[in-house]
């Protein structure tokens, strides 16, 4: 390999046959002692003079005549090697003074530099990954092992995000159980069902997360009383999920107020209170039809034996454990009242220091969340103790400040150039890499962006998990017995 | 309307003859010239504008007293064969030694619809003063078989004498190949006396004439002029395609028309390029045998397609020529030096280049 050119911060290196390199991996740039460590963004062919003209002279002869090439000396062999020349487009992503990262850059000379390709562990070595609490996620393209740390996770915003069927639930749940390993309390707000069986193994049987994993499901076994509710987290509902207008907001606040006075606050008693309140007719049916989409939610109730106290179960999980809020089968409304319950009773849980910090797991985040909660959860939920990862295939669905605050992006394939530009958003990463690498990442291959990697973008063969994922879709065809006794039977009337 | 170019692509292949066994004396002596090759290669900076098509230089004519001819031509429906050769020399490097070039040629020769050809190198050749000369004078008793000086005055005219020969070898290997074919080469019939390749191109005609064939020599830039101004600048008000004899061609003493000599437009369109047509034969078979290029081979912009199949086969890119380069130094262990660029170190803006580098 051999400097050719340097553009910015772009560098093209030449590389011949036999030198196999491929986009993502790391090249160390080596002379007097210093190290500049690039990555391959791009492979091009090598602009050779006269190329053009040498392969249309070729497919213009090979159109219209056959014949024979006595080449007894093997020139075209050279030929061959020369025609197949690359052309690697690299970054600079980091330098080496007498093997320490400095700040420093230099530019190397092309003529005593010496260009070898670094193993990524040789990589991560340097950047001093995985540290203390390492989370193995997968493999480099080389086989190195690739682990990150825990700790790189803890009060920082992540992004899970590529194409449909890349694998980002699996990372998720990877991360999810590599937090759990360490203690982590983690809440998942699972929206099809598929963390639900993280406590058993492929086979079906009891894994070492079972006791550690609680699944709620709202309706069933999650059902709360209004006395465990604040009024906030109410009316949070009633008027961000249910769109209870502000007269109507303001007369329920009084009936609520009313209730609690009276230290009777029940779905019951509510329903009564509407009932009999001294209110305009056109108020008392918008409370009345609000109270009855609660009802008919399932969520609430009024036998105290039968109400969840998030507390409660939070503190069962104090040593590390899995808090998977099921929303599978919820209608959208209902979806969206459970998220703003649970994630106004964390804050309220946290603010008075009743919990410790939770990493929240959101897949499809903006299916359930309201708008106005992506600026809460990046900043306020944030330093409260909610550290958030987004699972979306729909990168346009999270707000542009998100990217720009994200802190880590788990970035899975794209091949849609608007996505790409979507995640190229995120400060820590040029929107080149992103575009260049991401469109061309192979199912269940990561582009890992941001600070777990020390801004080192690494591209990851995420590994298999000894766990029940259940991240696939059901399909029509996939039973083929049914689709063959269906032709038989078929063909049966037909005779 | 646009005529539209229909080629046949060829199934199956087959060589016509036994002819066509490999040059192994070319293969031989540039093994040789390689194996005392040592040191260091300095490429030079635009190896394709140092490349020679074909043959020798043209000697310049003048035809003072013009008879110019007319001779409107039609198809000839004769199955025949059209066979084309020509070569190309580059030079690839210096060395403290001497220069590295390398030749290469091709015949093209059609037969109904399907065109075949049979290319040779390319190969490299080291050739410094003393040891130039003699291999070319190892390669003209091996190839030529006859006597006559050769030009080894300097390694550029060496390069392409090289070249010259192989050439001759695969026109005499297409004379010996076809019966009663039409041989097309590019360049003009026209020799050097005591020149060693001029003799070789009698040669060559008399073993055309003997196998029925009929060598024309197409030059693509003739420095042949009537009054100072080219003669492919001439015209006839004849409807093409169309020979314009030239009649009254007085060469100098030193050099000797084997060919008579035509202006030919082959296509309507207004190209037009010199023609010889071996003089052994009688006037009438030449032009018939032009006839029969009509009918046998397609013409492009007034060229013969078989002979520019052959052009585009021996004729080197630049990356063939990196590629020779890489060749050369793998096997002979030999270190590229960039070459200092005298203009650009005196007058290039940044004050240092070394040519070569980019």
């Amino acid at each position: 390999m051999r400097l050719y050119k340097k553009e910015g911060d772009t560098l093209k290196i030449l590389c011949f046959p036999g030198e196999e390199v491929e986009k993502g991996d790391y090249l160390a740039i080596e002379e007097d002692g210093r190290c500049l460590l690039v990555q391959v963004i791009d492979t091009q062919f090598a602009n050779i003079p006269g190329m053009l003209e040498e392969l249309l002279r070729d497919l213009a002869i090979r159109d219209v005549a056959e014949g024979e090439d006595v080449d007894a000396l093997d020139v075209g062999s050279h030929l061959a090697y020369i025609q197949d020349a690359r052309l690697l487009v690299c970054k600079v992503r980091g330098a080496l003074k007498a093997g320490r990262p400095t700040v420093e850059r230099w530019l190397p000379s092309r003529v005593h530099s010496k260009i070898r390709s670094l193993k990524l562990s040789e990589l991560l070595d340097i950047l001093g990954l995985p540290g203390e609490l390492p989370i193995e996620l997968g493999w480099g393209r080389d086989g190195s092992h690739v682990s990150i740390d825990a700790k790189d996770l803890d009060g920082r915003l992540n992004i899970i995000t590529g194409k449909k069927g890349t694998g980002k639930s699996h990372l998720s749940k990877l991360l999810a159980l590599g937090l759990v390993d360490y203690g982590a309390t983690v809440v998942i707000l699972d929206l099809n069902g598929e963390y639900v069986n993280l406590g058993y193994t492929p086979e079906g049987e009891k894994n070492e997360y079972y006791d550690r994993i609680v699944v709620l499901r709202p309706g069933g076994n999650f059902r709360v009383s209004l006395a465990q509710t604040s009024l906030k987290i109410i009316m949070g509902i009633l008027v961000h999920t249910f769109g209870l207008p502000g007269t109507s907001a303001r007369e329920f606040r009084r009936i609520w107020s009313h209730l609690k006075a009276q230290n009777n606050l029940s779905m019951k008693a509510l329903g009564e209170a509407i009932r009999v309140w001294k209110c305009n007719e056109l108020v008392r049916d918008a409370l009345y039809s609000r109270y009855y989409a609660l009802v008919s939610s399932g969520f609430f109730t009024d036998d105290d034996g039968e109400a969840v106290d998030l507390a409660d179960v939070l503190k069962r999980l104090d040593g590390g454990g899995l808090l998977i809020v099921n929303l599978r089968d919820l209608s959208p409304s209902h979806r969206r009242m459970v998220v703003e319950y649970v994630l106004e009773k964390l804050v309220e849980l946290l603010s008075s220091w009743d919990s410790g910090a939770i990493f929240l797991f959101a897949e499809e985040a903006h299916l359930y969340m309201r708008e106005t909660y992506w600026d809460d959860v990046i900043t306020r939920m944030r330093h409260l103790g909610v550290f958030t990862t987004f699972i979306t295939n729909q990168p346009d669905s999270l707000g542009e400040n998100v990217y720009r605050q994200a802190d880590n992006i788990f970035l899975f394939n794209f091949t849609n150039q608007r996505d790409l530009e979507m995640v190229s958003r995120a400060s820590s990463i040029d929107a080149e890499t992103v575009k260049l690498i991401a469109n061309e990442l192979p199912p269940h291959h990561c582009l890992i962006l941001g600070y777990v990697v020390r801004d080192h973008p690494v591209v990851v063969k995420v590994r298999a998990l000894n766990v029940q994922t259940m991240g696939r879709t059901r399909l029509f065809f996939a039973s083929m017995p049914i689709v063959r006794a269906a032709r038989s039977s078929a063909s049966q009337r037909a005779s | 309307m646009t005529a539209q170019l229909n080629y046949g692509s060829t199934p199956t292949y087959s060589f016509p003859s036994a002819e066509l066994v490999p040059p192994e004396k070319f293969i031989e002596l540039s093994l040789e010239t390689l194996s005392n090759l040592n040191g260091s290669l300095r490429p030079i900076l635009d190896p394709l504008e140092a490349q020679v098509d074909g043959l020798m230089e043209e000697p310049p004519l003048e035809l003072a007293k013009p008879e110019l001819r007319a001779i409107p031509l039609s198809p000839l429906r004769e199955k025949c064969v059209v066979v084309a050769s020509d070569s190309s020399s580059i030079k690839i490097g210096e060395t403290r030694q001497g220069v590295l070039c390398a030749i290469r040629g091709a015949i093209v020769w059609r037969q109904g619809d399907k065109y075949r050809y049979l290319r040779v190198g390319p190969l490299p050749y080291h050739l410094t003063y003393e040891s130039g000369a003699r291999l070319l004078r190892r390669l003209q008793r091996r190839y030529l078989g006859v006597s006559g000086s050769l030009n080894t005055q300097n390694s550029s005219t060496m390069q392409i004498q090289l070249s010259a020969i192989l050439d001759y070898w695969l026109q005499l290997s297409a004379c010996r190949m076809f019966d009663y074919s039409v041989v097309l080469r590019d360049g003009s019939l026209t020799a050097r006396r005591g020149d060693a390749l001029g003799n070789a191109l009698q040669k060559l005609l008399d073993t055309a004439r003997g196998q029925g064939n009929t060598v024309l020599g197409l030059s693509k830039e003739s420095r042949l002029r009537l009054n100072g101004y080219r003669i492919s600048d001439l015209t006839s008000s004849c409807r093409p395609p169309y020979l314009l004899e030239l009649k009254g061609l007085k060469p100098s003493r030193q050099l000797r028309l084997l060919g008579r000599v035509y202006l030919a437009r082959l296509g309507l369109e207004p190209y037009t390029f010199r023609l010889d047509i071996d003089a052994g034969l009688d006037e009438h078979v030449g032009v018939d045998a032009v006839r029969r290029l009509l009918h046998n081979d397609t013409i492009v912009q007034g060229y013969p397609e078989t002979l520019r199949l052959a052009h585009i086969l021996s004729t080197f890119t630049a990356a063939e020529v990196i590629a020779l380069q890489r060749y050369v130094c793998k096997r002979c262990g030999l270190e590229i030096l960039p070459r200092p660029s005298i203009r650009r170190l005196l007058f290039g803006p940044y004050g240092t280049g070394w040519e070569g580098v980019a």
